[in-house]
């Protein structure tokens, strides 16, 4: 009798895509199945009738089959897709901020040229890679809620304070670039070494400002 | 019993974490209790459960582990997480001001009919 109630599981969820959290719902449907087949039969019923009973308790798996499609797109397709971009796009930032130390090297070092302007590419092309990360996180999809259920309310309230978290990493990463490009060129242009340093301790307070409109504005 | 059933339906998720709220479950037991609980008169489809058992899993309201049952087949069990009790709690005081809501509204302010 329950090589009966497998086979109408296998009929109905014929078009569901194979993988693994699929198999993993029909076993765990067919163990829920034949508890209550076992209850039906101590019941005092055929088993003809239990099976019947069961079968027409399942209801309509479409949704079930649906979410099991909609996993396996993201699963597979969509989410390693992401992934690959953003590895690119990090990788491709990192290059960039490693190759500005590598042009500031050969232009003071190798061409004996002064200090600011191989500062200032430097600097250039940190903003570039600054950009890029910050671009790219800002534009990636939000998470858009796809039923009226608390479920869904919970994750797009968690996908948009991920975002807000977001931009403001993003505002304090723009905001240190800043203060070190306005501490290397106030400290070249004016040999002001001795005093330069505390841009760095106004920073911190910048920063601290930064964070608490940020508070301030959420709440 | 139709109105009845949509309204039902409607709180699967809230019914599921209540159930799960003092002791880890499985499928059918859950909807055993529901059966029980109701007097026979309402009963999950397992559609219908087990699409909100995935639902739950996704938003981290529960979290689910295969039992090691030696004979038959396997069966998974449920496990309620702290933001599926802080869900729950919430769910619940929804829940009564819908209903205070609803006894007013269609008994013509008399709440006491």
């Amino acid at each position: 009798m329950y090589e009966k109630l497998n086979k109408k599981i296998e009929e109905l969820f014929e078009a569901a895509p194979k993988t693994r959290r699929a198999n993993e719902l029909k076993e765990e449907l067919l163990a829920n199945l034949i508890d209550k087949y076992n209850d039906q039969i101590s019941q005092g019923r055929s088993e003809d009738e239990a099976v019947s009973i069961v079968v027409s308790d399942i209801g309509d798996v479409d949704d079930l089959i649906k979410g099991l499609k909609e996993q396996n797109v993201l699963d597979y397709g969509q989410i390693q897709k992401e992934r690959q971009k953003t590895a690119l796009v990090l990788s491709s930032a990192i290059g960039i901020y490693i190759m500005s130390v590598v042009v500031l090297i050969l232009t003071t070092a190798v061409f004996n040229t002064d200090g600011t302007i191989g500062v200032c590419i430097m600097l250039t092309m940190d903003a570039v890679a600054t950009w890029l990360i910050i671009y790219y996180s800002m534009s990636r999809p939000r998470y858009v809620k796809t039923e009226d259920t608390i479920v869904e309310d919970f994750k797009e309230w968690k996908s948009t304070s991920n975002r807000k978290n977001n931009i403001l990493k993003s505002v304090r990463s723009i905001v240190w670039t800043l203060i070190t490009a306005i501490y290397l060129i106030v400290s070249f242009l004016f040999g002001a070494w001795a005093f330069s340093w505390i841009i760095f301790i106004l920073g911190v307070a910048l920063e601290r400002i930064i964070t608490l409109i940020f508070q301030l504005k959420e709440s | 019993m139709s109105i009845t059933s949509d309204i039902i339906r409607g709180h699967t998720e809230t019914i599921i974490l209540a159930h799960l709220e003092d002791k880890e479950s499985y499928g059918y037991e859950i909807n055993k209790s529901i059966q029980i609980t109701t007097n026979n008169k309402y009963e999950l489809k397992e559609a219908t459960l087990y699409s909100a058992f995935r639902r739950l899993e996704q938003a981290f309201f529960i979290t689910s582990y295969w039992g090691d049952e030696t004979t038959g087949a396997r069966r998974r069990y449920y496990k309620i997480t702290t933001l599926g009790r802080a869900a729950l709690k919430q769910n619940r005081e929804d829940w009564i001001e819908a209903k205070e809501l609803i006894d007013s509204l269609v008994n013509g302010g008399n709440v006491n009919v």
